[in-house]
């Protein structure tokens, strides 16, 4: 038995964690200023991963069996 | 005297570093797109995020009001994947501006262009092979705010450089016909001694 709702939390954090990836990856590789680049990619760190902290609490609070009408 | 010292392009674009750069070579002019492009580009994200607000608030009002008994924080667990989206995409634009660069050294122009994530465009132009300079300020906000395009014209049928939307296209004009001529009479005269048997 399949919960739609899992599997769309889960390819939705991939699919979140490659795009982070490849945005630090090119503001590493394509800086023309290794401070601003640093400064850039902590930014982005610390507010994704704000926001990412805080759609896990999400996650963990929902109680999945009570979605029992989109086990497939 | 250096033409850096000469025109007072003091230690500005010391730090700055993009692959290819020479030991020799120092950076005249780094351009970007004005910083009123950006807001632009910003203003549907920031409409976005008050879409969210609002929506995050009627949402919950209407759950509230008809005592719907679905779980609320699959609600806000959607939400906060919109959020993160919204952010994701923010950042790539700003990526996209802040990676779209022309730089202007003392000897060629450097124009790298970040269409989008894993596009990227790099071309470059010696100065003595530059044959005309435009610069082109259209519409009320560019006028009021400086901004415009700056077309280089290269000898033959080769494609034009264009600086979009940069900030003063006229002194950035006048420094690349400045250090055009500079790059000819380097050229009239690095001629002049062979000519002479001095090389």
């Amino acid at each position: 038995m399949v919960n739609i709702f899992l599997i769309l939390y889960w390819i939705l954090t991939v699919l979140i964690l490659v795009v982070s990836g490849m945005i630090i990856y090119h503001i590493w590789i394509y800086y023309l200023n290794k401070t601003l680049a640093i400064l850039t990619i902590c930014l982005f760190l610390s507010v994704s991963g704000l926001l990412f902290i805080f759609n896990l609490i999400i996650f963990l609070k929902i109680d999945w069996n009570s979605l029992n009408f989109v086990i497939l | 005297m250096s033409f850096k010292k000469q025109f007072n392009f003091q230690n500005r674009y010391e730090n700055i570093d993009f692959k290819g750069k020479r030991t020799d070579e120092n950076v005249i002019l780094l351009l970007r797109r004005h910083w009123l492009v950006f807001v632009f580009r910003f203003l549907p994200f920031l409409l976005l995020f008050i879409g969210l607000a609002i929506f995050h608030t009627v949402g919950t009002v209407i759950f509230n009001f008809f005592g719907l008994t679905f779980d609320l924080n699959l609600f806000y667990l959607i939400e906060s994947f919109l959020v993160i989206f919204v952010w994701l995409a923010l950042f790539i634009t700003w990526i996209n501006f802040y990676l779209d660069v022309w730089i202007v050294t003392d000897s060629r122009i450097v124009d790298i262009e970040q269409i989008a994530l894993f596009s990227r465009h790099i071309s470059e132009l010696k100065h003595n092979k530059i044959q005309d300079v435009t610069s082109e300020v259209q519409g009320i906000i560019p006028t009021l705010f400086n901004y415009g395009d700056v077309y280089i014209q290269t000898a033959g049928n080769k494609q034009r450089f264009v600086f979009k939307q940069i900030p003063g296209p006229t002194n950035s004009r006048n420094i690349i016909m400045q250090l055009q001529k500079k790059a000819i009479l380097e050229e009239k005269r690095e001629e002049g001694e062979i000519l002479r048997g001095k090389a």
